[in-house]
């Protein structure tokens, strides 16, 4: 009960400074998808129309618009997560509020959980506006019962992803400015999954990606929606992200509590 | 007259140098900004190649004469970095003294603020075509791509003429970041609609 | 049993990397204990260690040694218990969200300890009416002006009703109006009425003095004594204090090195120096001590003065609190 108070909270809390930030909210519920339009005008300047024999040789779909399309929305889903929740408790230091919620009697990790799900439901606040847009101005096709199946890869993903992120959060805490090093880490996704282009187009990228959670989340999500595969066919990828998932949780929970212990040992918690 | 000239290019060049010693402050970050750009582009060309097949475009041929993928999406790039120079490099110049607590004792200074804008122009210039030679090494060593004999001058000529233009650019973002709390929305809403475009097919 | 005990204190940082590594000794080996219901000050110059140890004990930061207890239990073997029995107060304006309303802040913070929204919202009422925010409970704090921005924080504290207050320099920065009503509030409200046990941190001499029933003088991380402020004071019932301002500078050993001068210090501020002497009677060093003055020095004004608090200070440590001793402790950011 406690806990489930502390998260509504942070909800409000949150909702409430947001608010009063209107621009940001308009932002970033259009722009990410501004982003994506690039990637389809060269595709379009490349090959004169939407779909590429070279691309469906590669994917199995020729259609590229849809799969830059679920690429650009499932990494919105992710880096927002990594971004908000790495940066969450940076936010706090700058407000001079940080130590004020450390000497709470609240387990640090539960205001962290808390922030955790107030970027889940802003990050799918965005993505659903964005899956909107795709949908009816961009000619993305999503049938009703592919949707669970996407969900629980995604929901699945997040897992693992938010685990990274609370890492993220204790290194914040220890080194201050992680803003490079989540700018690179993010690049890196970019380059070495398949986001915004098929991995499988070279043989060092289809390597690495394999070392990628998010690799095997897009080509589950892919293969449900753009070449109609059934969710029991793609038991493997689910275990596999399912494992990855605790990996990166426990991972992620104990770095986070190793990393806020180390701050307090080195005294480096309100320094800016 | 001349007097003055000399103090005002010395001005310049001490705002150049203090911006290179700051960034070199930081070599983490300073290695990330070079490698960076790389990890952006590379996705573009591959995405490319997915599509065409290869590196030939007929289609592309018929819209901008020439086929090469490769070399059209790294000429493009090559813009969108100094784009990108003038948008967050120029434009949060002004926003980064006051983060230091130093734009009055700049602005104190009996210089023009001109003077000072150059500076940065300089230091942003000299930065981003640092980057670029960076870049075009590194995609010669993956990609080789040749450029037409007398090509070259020309373009950089085009380049130093874009530039004017984008130091005005530079110079207004810097402006209204100093107004505006959120001014890096304006840097990232300019970037991102300036990147879709000049992409916009022409024909 | 004493509601709050520090024993053997230890607390080092370090600073710089490669062969610039330093550690610095913030606390050195501390022990003081508060009874119940007492105001205990720790009073010192910036930079002495007293915000670290207030940070130690809030258990913002981990000690390399000692044990801190309250009400007999180890802080750091239960720390949640602990810090629901403990409310904190510093200086500085950024400690809350100045977007949020005065309401806004309370609930958020009221949810972090644990009160149900009946208790909460009575609470809030109670405290913002207590210290005259109540008009102005639903306007957001970036309108606030310094001294409601710390009423609010104070408000924050006190949320839980905690045994036990951690107040660092909790009068930083206010303007005289706003000090005078936080000290009346900490003497009457905090200590009268509701008997909470008080950690007072302060380089205000007058504010200790006002405050404390018991008072440390704390200097590079070591606490040098503790006494009642009365007690101090008698300490120098035969002293007296020579206080010359002047434009210029002067070596403290050389004040020193004047027959029967027990103590100096030097303090500058705005470029007017500050020198304290301290001798049996002052009258007799007067010539001695303008005399090594000189006439390079440009002297604006000589007051012959009654031993305060901050005399006794500089009697035992030969630091001033006005000193700003940072480098050394790396106390603050």
């Amino acid at each position: 009960m406690r806990t489930f108070r502390v998260i509504k909270a942070e909800i409000t809390k949150t909702a409430k400074i947001w608010l009063t930030y209107p621009i940001m909210i308009i932002f970033w519920g259009i722009f990410p998808l501004v982003w994506v339009l690039p990637f389809i005008f060269q595709g379009k300047a490349f090959v004169g129309g939407l779909t590429s024999e070279s691309f469906k040789t590669l994917t199995g779909t020729g259609n590229y618009l849809s799969f830059v399309l679920l690429g650009a929305i499932i990494s919105t889903y992710i880096f927002s997560g990594l971004w908000g929740v790495g940066n969450s408790l940076r936010e706090e230091t700058y407000w001079g509020t940080l130590e004020y919620m450390i000497i709470s009697p609240t387990h640090p990790l539960v205001i962290l959980i808390g922030k955790t799900v107030v970027e889940f439901i802003y990050a799918t606040f965005m993505v659903a506006t964005q899956s909107l847009v795709a949908v009816f101005l961009l000619g993305l096709k999503v049938g009703l019962h592919q949707l669970l199946p996407v969900v629980l890869i995604v929901l699945l993903l997040l897992v693992g992803f938010y685990g990274l992120a609370i890492a993220f959060a204790g290194f914040t805490l220890l080194v201050k400015e992680v803003h490079g090093w989540v700018h690179t880490l993010e690049w890196i996704f970019y380059l070495f999954s398949p986001i915004r282009y098929p991995v499988e187009v070279n043989p060092i990228t289809k390597v690495i990606s394999l070392l990628i959670p998010l690799t095997y989340a897009l080509v589950a999500v892919r293969a449900v929606i753009l070449l109609n595969k059934n969710i029991l066919s793609l038991g493997k990828i689910i275990l596999l992200l399912s494992i990855m998932d605790a990996i990166f949780l426990a991972a992620g929970i104990f770095l986070f509590d190793y990393l806020e212990k180390k701050t307090r040992r080195l005294g480096t918690l309100a320094m800016h | 007259m001349s007097f003055r000239i000399v103090s005002y290019l010395r001005a310049i060049w001490a705002e150049n140098v203090k911006e290179w010693k700051l960034e070199l402050a930081y070599k983490a970050d300073f290695i990330r900004s070079l490698i960076d750009p790389l990890v952006y582009l590379l996705p573009h060309l591959l995405y490319g190649i997915a599509i065409v097949g290869g590196r030939s475009s007929s289609h592309l041929a018929k819209l901008a004469g020439s086929s090469d993928i490769i070399t059209f999406v790294i000429l493009g790039y090559i813009f969108i970095g100094f784009l990108n120079m003038a948008l967050w490099a120029m434009g949060f110049s002004l926003r980064k003294e006051q983060y230091y607590g130093t734009l009055e004792s700049v602005f104190a200074a009996p210089v023009p603020r001109w003077v000072f804008a150059l500076g940065m122009a300089a230091h942003s210039t000299l930065h981003q075509s640092l980057i670029v030679i960076f870049q075009l090494v590194v995609m010669y060593l993956i990609f080789t791509f040749t450029a037409k004999d007398g090509g070259i001058l020309p373009s950089l000529g085009l380049i130093a003429l874009m530039l004017f233009a984008l130091y005005g650019l530079g110079m207004m973002v810097a402006a209204l970041t100093l107004v505006f709390k959120q001014g890096w929305l304006i840097s990232e809403a300019l970037s991102s609609i300036l990147m879709v475009i000049p992409r916009l097919p022409t024909h | 049993m004493d509601a709050l005990e520090v024993r053997d204190l230890t607390k080092k940082f370090r600073r710089g990397r490669g062969l610039k590594k330093r550690e610095i000794l913030a606390v050195n080996n501390v022990s003081f204990s508060i009874c119940e219901g007492e105001i205990f000050g720790l009073l010192g110059p910036n930079g002495a260690g007293k915000t670290t140890l207030v940070r130690c004990v809030a258990t913002l930061l981990i000690p390399e040694a000692g044990k801190i207890l309250i009400f007999g239990r180890d802080i750091f073997e239960n720390s949640l218990w602990a810090r629901a029995s403990i409310g904190l107060l510093t200086s500085g304006e950024r400690t809350l969200y100045w977007k949020l309303s005065a309401v806004d802040n309370l609930k958020f913070f009221a949810a972090l300890y644990g009160l149900t929204p009946k208790e909460r919202d009575k609470r809030i009422e109670y405290l913002l009416e207590l210290l005259g925010l109540k008009d102005v409970a639903n306007e957001r704090v970036e309108k606030y002006s310094s001294g409601m921005k710390q009423k609010l924080s104070l408000a924050r504290s006190l949320l839980h009703d905690p045994k036990i207050l951690l107040l660092d320099e909790p009068t930083l920065g206010l303007d005289p109006a706003f000090s005078r009503f936080i000290r009346r509030f900490i003497k009457e409200e905090l200590q009268r009425k509701e008997k909470k046990t008080i950690l007072l941190t302060t380089h205000y001499m007058d504010e200790a003095d006002e405050l404390c029933d018991r008072i440390a003088f704390i200097n590079c991380g070591r606490i040098v004594d503790v006494k009642t402020p009365e007690e101090y004071k008698r300490e120098m019932p035969h002293k007296e204090v020579l206080e010359i301002r002047f434009i210029g500078a002067v070596e403290k050993s050389a004040i020193e090195r004047i027959p029967t001068v027990e103590k100096a210090s030097v303090f500058s501020k705005d470029g007017v120096t500050t020198l304290k002497i301290i001798a049996p009677h002052t009258e007799e060093i007067l010539s001695a001590a303008l005399a090594v003055l000189g006439n390079e020095n440009k002297i604006l004004a000589i007051n012959n003065l009654q031993p305060t608090l901050e005399d006794v200070f500089i009697h035992l440590t030969g630091a001033s609190l006005k000193d700003d001793l940072r480098e050394y402790t790396g106390d603050e950011e």
